[in-house]
């Protein structure tokens, strides 16, 4: 269920998550080590915990005594009265929150809209050479997409668009064989394995958690760790020299392109600033020299980045824990320590009430009240 | 003309039940104290969204209890006092 916690939680979970990966990401060797398929996993969990910010059904609850409670009380106390109702911070930030959404949401969807509307007004790509490689590269995969070629001047990048009738945009110039198997194979990769709805996804997220910067952050490692992963799905069949090919052929699409801003919607051979690309280009020569053997630390940085991703934030959600104090004057709470049992050596136990002897009982009645084996215990606790 | 509709109802729908769940947990919090039922307080049964632990006070020899809910800051029920089975 949906609560201040629950999303207080999720959202602090994967802010330490999405720093964790980021720096993950600035490391080249680090993102070899784990492996280009473990990271694009990780950002993915991350990604669907968000989409999905409910509490699990194994939760369990951790007190948290400081700033907390007083944080929550702060947020909750009513402003003003509105038909009878008190409103609080909460309720005045969910309002806000949701009217951000759905003014994100519009804006969103008016890009796809147009960009979908730009690229079927495309001129069909008429080209048997084209038509072949795609048949080839659907042979390899063992896959029957009908994949729509269309080109346009407009154009300096090839990229696909779509989720279910995929559009791939070839730029209007001259290429060579190996270049649209490789531009062709890149492009057709990235609707194979689903890209394009996470980048909706991701869109989505956006949109919905408009307000926060490292979201943008997430997705924008999503759509480089999903090029990434493009990248070495193609170089990994293919022969140290002709994965050379493969890096000349992102080097011809910085040539023909330089940095334009990135749309969302498509996936392409070049997406992102240079520093992107050098980066993918950079990873690719860096993994021609490495094993893929995993080393002790890396598996224990896979194992820490999983738990802090998946477990987490399912497992715990801190709530904060205090009293009012008119409530606790003359009251006993069970974690004050001023009611507690005393085990005897019958099995029963002995209640005490503020050091101060009650009754002998048969069976606890409260679980949480703490067990002494001993007054001398009691002391030294003290 | 279908997939634009469909896309629009797909994000109308998202949307929808992004704000019904947000609603759900939109309350007054000036501090209530909720009707529990019988079998719940007889019971050991925590509510499962906050922090609720028994409270104890000892009034002429009688130890009584009540729920406190620690994350809303509320008595949750009634005083009532504490069934033991003495040895």
């Amino acid at each position: 269920m949906l609560s201040f916690s629950v999303v207080t939680n999720i959202l602090f979970f994967s802010s330490v998550a999405i720093v964790v990966l980021k720096v993950i990401f600035r490391n080249d060797n680090v993102i070899l080590r784990l492996d280009v398929r473990f990271v694009l996993l990780c950002l993915l969990l991350v990604v669907f915990r968000l989409s999905i910010p409910v509490e699990s059904p194994l939760v369990s609850r951790i007190p948290v005594f400081k700033l907390y409670p007083e944080a929550y009380r702060f947020m909750r106390e009513p402003l003003f009265e509105w038909i009878g109702v008190g409103i609080s911070r909460i309720e005045i930030l969910t309002a806000g929150w949701i009217v951000g959404a759905l003014v994100w949401i519009v804006k969103r969807g008016r890009v796809y809209y147009l960009t979908a509307r730009q690229i079927r007004s495309y001129r069909l790509l008429r080209n048997p050479e084209f038509d072949r490689t795609v048949e080839k590269i659907n042979g390899e995969w063992g896959k029957g997409t009908k994949f729509r070629l269309v080109t346009a001047k407009s154009e300096t990048v090839p990229c696909v668009f779509g989720v279910f009738r995929p559009y791939i945009v070839v730029p209007d110039r001259n290429y060579s064989s190996k270049e649209i198997y490789y531009i062709l194979k890149h492009e057709m990769l990235h609707f194979y394995r689903g890209d394009m709805a996470i980048r909706i996804l991701c869109e989505i997220l956006k949109s919905v958690y408009w307000w926060n910067p490292l979201i943008y952050v997430l997705a924008n490692l999503v759509v480089d760790m999903q090029e990434i992963n493009v990248d070495f799905e193609i170089i990994r069949k293919l022969p140290d020299l002709e994965q050379l090919d493969y890096s000349d052929c992102l080097v011809s699409a910085i040539r023909a392109d330089g940095y334009r801003k990135r749309n969302p919607y498509m996936a392409g051979l070049k997406k992102g600033s240079p520093s992107v690309t050098h980066k993918r280009i950079g990873l690719m020569l860096k993994s021609l020299n490495m094993s893929g053997r995993k080393t002790v630390a890396s598996i224990m940085l896979s194992v820490l980045v999983i738990c802090l991703i998946t477990l987490c934030p399912s497992v715990f959600i801190f709530e904060p824990y205090s009293i009012v104090k008119e409530d606790s004057e003359g009251t006993i709470g069970v974690r004050e320590g001023d009611i507690y049992y005393v085990r005897n050596s019958d099995g029963t136990y002995d209640v005490y009430i503020d050091d101060q002897y009650y009754k002998t009982i048969l069976e606890r009645f409260d679980k949480k009240i703490r067990v002494y084996n001993s007054l001398m215990e009691v002391k030294r606790n003290d | 003309m279908i997939k634009k509709r469909n896309m629009w109802l797909v994000m109308y729908a998202f949307v929808l039940s992004f704000m019904i769940v947000s609603m759900y947990d939109v309350k007054s919090y000036a501090c209530e104290v909720a009707v529990v039922e019988e079998s719940e307080t007889a019971g050991d049964y925590i509510e499962p969204r906050s922090i609720i632990e028994w409270r104890y006070k000892l009034v002429d020899g009688v130890l009584y209890r009540r729920k406190y809910n620690y994350t809303e800051e509320c008595w949750v029920g009634d005083w009532e006092v504490v069934p033991m089975v003495e040895a």
